[in-house]
């Protein structure tokens, strides 16, 4: 007696048994077992994509500071501007004021404005352009494709980004070919004629509004007098200076705001989030791929477990412990959220190739957060699913495998 | 875990049994003070019209129902002194079942099925497949092992759930209707799988059934009726055990 009484409380059930018990029942009815892995891959799909979606559209909110700052240390701006496209215009004395104030080591202006333009066969468009210092190039494009930024300083010259010429600018030639604007084409912005000196390229950018580099000079030639407007100051503080004071001290002297290009990013993303409500979208369509995940594959599971009810009822009458039950319960749904969660990941990855492939611009950032944060997403819809379906289980009467 | 004493060479007693469902006034007995003896080694048969409480005594000897007065002791165990989790070791280490619809994981194949029974009692894969082979081989199915369960005939498939049933060498076999849903021909066959097995093992099974063509594999037949065990008579099989 002393034996068999040792050999019950001993005897329990391996790992790899209920690995192999689970597997087998699982994997029974292929049909459910596909559907659930689909509902998981397809919230998977969902939490992952549309987040990579929002932080680049978050990331390319930013574009613009990123590819006009160089070596700048400070944007200065009108109070009221919440992101690069935002300009608001400032007294143009304001560049000599800021040049004038302790620490500043350098500062130049950064023009911008919108233009009429004609392509060379009469399309119209209209780029924001953008006007740097004629003498230093601050603010102009840091990576160019063709050409050189000190290009810009031959007559008429202008510099486009890349993807812009062959979108926005793609005209049809004289020999009835779509091509794209290219070093040596003129096109006519505003009044003048501006001849394309270089090719350069942007961040992806959340303006859809293309964009044409020139000097602060012939910015004026090529926008109206009553556009001609000082919307930034790029300023780069003297050695040892502290940021912060210097930025305090432009603000008290001329009422404006001097942001780090960190800080104006952040005030940029801020007004994505609060200001368009693109965050509150986006949050639902990730809410809803968690909840469509959890109705999909938690409905599923429940069905699968109802459907092998007879059979859990048959293992509980032959012995198998509670405790075996929740093992193998979520070793099932383990199995089914770890395989729904690497196909749902992969279609990411796939799809995020695929836009980085197309060459389409789209802003898409699959940054190392998102697959953690989906996967305890898909955690929150696993536990949850397998503890509805446990309860149903752990209820089971395992006299019912005695009735017919 | 306490044990009871119970007489050498008795496998189950029970005395003064009751169990009934639901509550009052809608309160159903469905075992009326059921007294039984059952040997070691021998083939008792529970035999009664339906629902005369045959199948709630086989739950109730086995664990699988709590007992709501009188003793009950089971290859030395009283069940109801034994918390859940031991219940269900007791189950898995020392009774076997053979349910009347076989119950076979249609996923598994044969082999698997019957190894299922030892993966409860942590016995390792690579083991468990190979006792399974060999318990299925006992009862004539060594060529069918890796079928499932859909690629075998009823006959076959319940001898699969008697190797399920045998192959952790319980000392008890509790069999609900295990030639209801076969033929004549089949029914003889399996009842013939199971007695061997039980008498190889020297394993004593209670058998629930009301198909009066397998009476002649019992050593004792108990008849029920209303809850009670109205009258046990001696079976007519060939090796007889006497209590």
């Amino acid at each position: 007696m002393v034996t068999m009484r040792r050999h019950i409380d001993d005897t329990h059930c391996s790992e790899i048994g209920l690995l192999f018990i689970a597997w087998k029942m699982l994997s029974g009815d292929m049909l459910k077992y596909v559907s659930m892995i689909a509902g998981v891959a397809f919230a998977t799909l969902l939490m992952s994509q549309q987040t990579a979606i929002y932080l680049g559209l978050a990331y390319s909110a930013g574009a613009a500071v990123r590819d006009f700052s160089g070596d700048a240390d400070l944007w200065v701006m009108d109070k009221a501007v919440a992101f690069p496209d935002d300009f608001k215009p400032m007294r143009s004395a304001v560049i000599d004021v800021v040049r004038g104030i302790d620490g500043v080591q350098w500062a130049s202006p950064l023009l911008r404005s919108s233009a009429a333009m004609r392509l060379p066969d009469g399309t119209p468009q209209r780029p924001t352009v953008v006007g740097i210092d004629d003498a230093t190039l601050r603010g102009g494009p840091s990576v160019m494709l063709n050409g050189q930024l000190a290009d810009l300083r031959k007559d008429e010259g202008i510099i486009i980004d890349q993807r812009q010429a062959e979108t926005f600018f793609a005209f049809v030639d004289s020999s009835g070919v779509r091509r794209s604007l290219g070093v040596g084409d003129r096109v006519a912005l505003g009044q003048s004629s501006a001849l394309v000196v270089g090719i350069c390229r942007l961040s992806e950018a959340l303006s859809s509004s293309p964009v044409v580099f020139t000097t602060s000079s012939r910015f004026r030639s090529f926008v109206p007098v009553e556009d001609r407007q000082l919307a930034f100051v790029l300023v780069k503080a003297a050695p040892g200076q502290e940021l912060e004071d210097l930025g305090a001290r432009i603000a008290r002297r001329e009422d404006l705001l001097a942001r780090t290009p960190e800080q104006f990013i952040t005030r940029t993303e801020q007004y994505l989030n609060e200001s368009t409500g693109i965050l509150i979208s986006f949050s639902i369509v990730i809410g809803l791929g968690l909840v469509i995940g959890l109705i999909v594959s938690g409905q599923t599971f429940f069905n699968f477990v109802s459907d092998n009810s007879r059979y859990f009822a048959g293992l509980k009458a032959t012995g198998m412990t509670d405790g075996m039950i929740v093992r193998i319960v979520f070793t099932q749904i383990g199995i089914v959220s770890l395989v729904g969660y690497w196909v749902g990941m992969g279609l990411t990855a796939v799809f995020g190739l695929a836009i980085v492939g197309s060459g389409s611009g789209f802003p898409y950032r699959l940054e190392a957060g998102i697959p953690i944060g989906t996967a305890l997403g898909v955690l929150v819809v696993g536990l949850i699913a397998g503890t509805v379906s446990l309860w149903r289980v752990i209820r089971l009467e395992p006299a019912m495998v005695f009735r017919a | 875990m306490s044990t009871v004493a119970i007489q050498p060479g008795l496998a189950v007693r029970c005395r003064g049994v009751h169990k009934w469902f639901g509550k009052e006034p809608n309160r159903l007995e469905a075992l009326r003070g059921v007294d039984l003896d059952a040997v070691e080694g021998e083939v008792l048969m529970l035999v009664g019209p339906s629902g005369c409480g045959k199948t709630t005594l086989l739950c109730v000897l086995a664990g699988i129902l709590d007992r709501d007065q009188g003793t009950c002791a089971v290859l030395g165990q009283d069940s109801d002194t034994l918390s859940k989790t031991q219940r269900a070791r007791f189950r898995a280490s020392s009774i076997g079942f053979v349910f009347q619809q076989f119950n076979l994981m249609p996923s598994m194949t044969a082999v698997e099925n019957v190894a299922t029974q030892l993966l409860l009692q942590g016995v390792a894969l690579r083991e468990a497949l190979w006792r399974a082979r060999e318990a299925l081989a006992s009862v004539g199915l060594a060529d069918r092992a890796d079928n499932r369960p859909s690629q075998l005939s009823g006959g076959q498939q319940q001898r699969v759930a008697i190797a399920r049933a045998i192959v952790h060498n319980p000392r008890l076999l509790v069999c609900d209707e295990p030639t209801s849903a076969l033929d004549h021909e089949t029914g003889h066959l399996v009842m013939q799988s199971l007695r061997q097995a039980a008498r190889e093992r020297s394993a004593t099974a209670i058998i629930v059934t009301h198909d009066n063509r397998i009476f002649e594999f019992a050593d004792r037949i108990a008849f029920m009726d209303d809850g009670r065990i109205v009258r046990v008579e001696a079976g007519t099989a060939t090796e007889r055990k006497t209590p």
